[in-house]
């Protein structure tokens, strides 16, 4: 074909290709870069966080006691203990009632969003949904602090209104809106064809969501939970001001309780630092990386189970 | 076939499928309270925090610093350093952020690292605030020297959004129908221009959606700037992002707990606000969204 | 087509697999300068890939294994530096139309502007070249702003056509373009064809045999990958092809 273009254009053509030929992988090159970053934070949130308790794990933990031990008195001035037995029963009290609230609330809704609503009635409930969780742990710390702590004393005749029960409400409401949303994706990820061949044998609409869609997705629906739980464990500043002071392993839900997360938070700003104390609540960082980490990548495999499939 | 349109196809109700049909309205009645009863507690605490907290909100307590060991005064300084927080850490997070979504949607081949970096994301996206604050305080206060700053807390908290931008980024791009990029490239157009002539003005609002869900989240957070850079109590003003200033978050986690002889008011104010200027961001990010589904080019 | 004709693209041995499945097994042919060169076959012949290989597109296949080479004017393509400067020289038109996601004037402009070219004029008088030689002009010339993606499947062809025009190029594969295109556009498209052979190099792939048989000036026969036969449209159209199962697929007693 002819070429139209003349020498002029032929110019200013080369000129610009010249600087996007600099630019461009400038660009490619800085994007590849960002790509790699979420490996790198990862390894830099274990390693900072290890190595800054790394002295006191290394030399000074008594690992078996750190695992086994109820007692935490890291202040004591004549024996130092460092157990996180009471710390882990107050995180797994905790996140136990948060499950039993928002794992039945939380995969219901799923179904009834997915499976029964509609057009802008679906839209409507799963905005509310992301309002639920759009929330500030803070404001729902306040929550327990300020509406839930006077309600449980009245009607448990409790002592204390801050305790299991309080935290694990807490943060079973606030665990619900990643299970709604993440199980409603597992059942979206089943094929519409699954629910017509039900519906064509004549089962029920309901029939259909407990013989065949939790079936099909139940790894789904799983890594929701499984998220689920990895929320409750992280949360910090909510369990801090909902679940009391307590360091103990609770008899009841109405024990005031002390999380892991709690722990750090509470106690960080008051430690030397470097000391032991200050360490030790490395240690425990270090503890709930690795906690949450397994949780996180057994979802992440259950996930990644269903869009191979 | 729609999904709603299923229950009157059936001719001959035998006693069998009128049981498990009652059966059924059980369970949607049940799924429905259930719904229900979820959506109960945040219209409750919408409510109670308005009743409780809206008298304390005037335009002294909106405008002006606390006074008399935060029994008085307003709240001021800490929507500033909220403001501030947010600003810096998205400044960071957003671009880094889009980048890797851009990669990951667009360059990363199908590899074994490519999972890394994904599994990467979903366990950075895991990690307990707490955890998140500890790194800060590890790497950003100590190890750099940035002290308790707005800079460090606010790189705690970027790196703490990221992975869900990065999502999102990725979420949106994917969004774009690849027939489009497989057009532009056989018309000899580089990876980079179809990029950025194709793809990101067609992703841009999705790409924006989830970096203002992420503003909202990062405003939220307390852990998070606790121990790197917000302060219990500091009636002036951050200059710079070497200085320390209040948060919202953290004020209401302070007067709530820390502090006697607080007007009862006032934490709920507190709540009133920082719950409002979250509510807001999400209110602008699902403004956002449907628009765009309204104004899709294909 | 006479021996003293130029070859435009010389395939030799070229195979193509993915992840261990061949899709074309040493296909070795030549295409001449300014001809028609339609290939016909059923589904799963390997005929797009061979295009693919053409423009290199098969690059942004991340299993697919390629031997053999192609050659542009003698210039193997898999030496050539810039991938995007060999595109610009090949036009190449999908089963279904892709119009981008922008103004009609904006898709035929894009490749020039990709391309560095920006005089405002010039373009205009490039877009609507293209649009004409295309056969779409008329209907769209009082809406130019309108969004290509918006307009009807068989205008969306044509502008896909235009845009693939849009470059000037030497070679222009087009691949299926009728599947997704109502009989009278398609018509009118074989006519722009007819017209632009003066020009540029054309490489059909189609899934109609008659089309083969009006348009082309040589047919290629590919199944599984393998190039059956290849000849002039003469033979291949005719009881006297070397190969009977070419004879069979075009009386179409399968495919």
């Amino acid at each position: 074909m002819t070429d139209t273009t003349s020498g002029t254009d032929e110019g200013q053509v080369s000129t610009s290709r010249r600087i996007a030929a600099i630019v461009e992988p400038a660009i490619e090159w800085l994007i590849r870069l960002c790509g790699f970053s979420a490996i790198f934070f990862v390894f830099g949130i274990f390693f900072f966080v290890f190595s800054s308790g790394a002295d006191f794990i290394m030399n000074r933990l008594d690992v078996v006691e750190f695992m086994t031990s109820p007692e935490w008195y890291p202040t004591s001035v004549s024996n130092k203990r460092y157990g996180t037995l009471a710390l882990v029963a107050g995180t797994l009290s905790v996140t136990t009632l948060a499950m039993m609230i928002a794992v039945p609330f939380g995969l219901g809704t799923a179904v009834f969003i997915s499976e029964f609503c509609d057009g802008p009635f679906k839209e409507a409930l799963k905005i509310i949904v992301e309002f639920l969780a759009a929330i500030p742990s803070v404001v729902w710390g306040f929550i327990g602090l300020a509406i839930m702590n006077p309600v449980i004393i009245d009607v448990f005749n409790a002592p204390i209104g801050l305790n299991v029960l309080n935290g694990g409400v807490i943060l079973g409401l606030m665990s619900v809106p990643i299970i709604v949303s993440i199980g409603e994706d597992a059942l979206k990820a089943v094929p519409d064809t699954y629910r017509e061949a039900s519906l064509a044998l004549g089962a029920t609409k309901w029939q259909t969501v407990y013989k065949v869609l939790f079936p099909a997705a139940r790894s789904g629906l799983l890594a929701a939970v499984l998220l689920g739980v990895g929320r409750a464990i992280g949360e910090t500043i909510a369990v801090l001001m909902a679940t009391g002071h307590a360091v103990q392993i609770p008899n009841s839900p109405l024990d005031s309780v002390r999380t892991l997360t709690a722990t750090i938070a509470a106690e960080l700003g008051e430690t030397a630092q470097g000391g032991d104390h200050y360490q030790a609540l490395f240690a425990i960082g270090v503890l709930l990386f690795i906690f949450t980490f397994a949780v996180n990548l057994t979802a992440d495999l259950l996930v990644r189970g269903i869009k191979n499939k | 076939m729609s999904r709603g349109e299923t229950e009157h196809t059936d001719f001959s109700a035998t006693p069998m499928t009128e049981a498990s049909h009652s059966r059924q309205k059980i369970a949607r009645a049940f799924l429905g309270i259930a719904t229900a009863l979820l959506l109960l507690p945040l219209f409750a605490i919408i409510g109670l925090l308005v009743t409780h907290g809206m008298s304390a909100i005037t335009a002294e307590f909106l405008l002006e610093a606390p006074t008399a060991g935060m029994t008085a005064g307003g709240i001021y300084p800490a929507i500033i350093g909220t403001l501030w927080l947010i600003g810096v850490s998205l400044a960071v997070a957003a671009p880094i952020g889009i980048m890797a979504g851009i990669y990951l949607n667009e360059y990363a081949p199908e590899n074994w690292v490519t999972r890394m970096i994904n599994l990467a994301i979903v366990n950075l996206a895991g990690v307990p605030s707490i955890v998140h604050a500890l790194f800060g305080v590890g790497a950003f206060v100590l190890f750099l020297g940035l002290g308790t700053s707005i800079l460090s807390a606010s790189l705690t908290l970027a790196v703490m959004t990221l992975p869900v931008i990065i999502a999102s980024t990725k979420e949106a791009l994917a969004s774009v129908p690849v027939a489009f990029r497989h057009a532009s490239w056989t018309l000899g157009a580089s990876r980079w221009q179809t990029i950025w002539h194709i793809v990101l003005p067609n992703s841009v609002s999705g790409i924006l959606t989830g970096v203002i869900l992420q503003v909202s989240r990062a405003a939220g957070e307390t852990a998070p700037i606790m121990f790197t850079g917000a302060a219990f109590y500091l009636p002036f003003l951050p200059q710079s992002v070497q200085d320390q200033c209040m948060a919202l978050s953290m004020h209401l986690f302070t007067v709530s707990t820390q502090v006697p002889n607080v007007p009862e008011a006032f934490p709920y104010a507190t709540a009133l606000v920082l719950l409002t200027l979250v509510v807001t961001f999400n209110f602008f990010s699902i403004g956002l969204r449907t628009y765009l589904r309204a104004r899709r080019k294909w | 087509m006479s021996d003293l004709a130029k070859k435009k693209i010389e395939v030799s041995g070229l195979s193509v697999s993915y992840g261990g499945v061949t899709a074309l097994d040493s296909i070795s042919l030549d295409v001449y300068e300014h001809e028609i060169l339609s290939i016909i076959g059923p589904a799963n012949a390997g005929k797009t890939t061979f295009l693919n290989c053409i423009n290199r597109m098969i690059d942004s296949i991340p299993d697919a294994r390629v031997q053999g080479t192609v050659k542009i004017d003698g210039d193997d393509v898999r030496q050539v530096r810039d991938v995007n400067a060999l595109r610009r020289r090949i036009g190449m038109v999908f089963p279904l139309p892709v119009g981008l996601p922008m103004s009609i004037y904006d898709n035929v402009a894009y490749a020039p502007r990709m391309a560095g070219k920006t005089d405002k004029t010039r373009l205009d008088e490039l877009v609507e070249r293209c649009l004409r030689q295309s056969a779409l002009f008329d209907e769209v010339k009082d809406r130019m702003g309108d969004l290509g993606t918006k307009l009807s499947g068989g205008q969306q062809q044509r502008l896909t056509i235009a845009r693939a025009l849009s470059m000037e190029p030497e070679i222009l594969c087009l691949d299926e373009f009728s599947i997704a295109v109502d009989p009278v556009t398609t018509m009118r498209i074989e006519e722009v064809l007819k017209e632009l052979r003066k020009e540029v190099t054309i490489v059909l792939v189609t899934n109609l045999v008659q089309q083969a048989k009006r348009l082309a000036d040589r047919t290629a026969l590919f199944l599984d990958g393998k190039l059956i036969e290849l000849d002039s449209n003469e033979i291949i159209f005719s009881r006297r092809t070397a190969d009977q199962r070419t004879f069979q697929y075009v009386q179409g007693l399968f495919g």
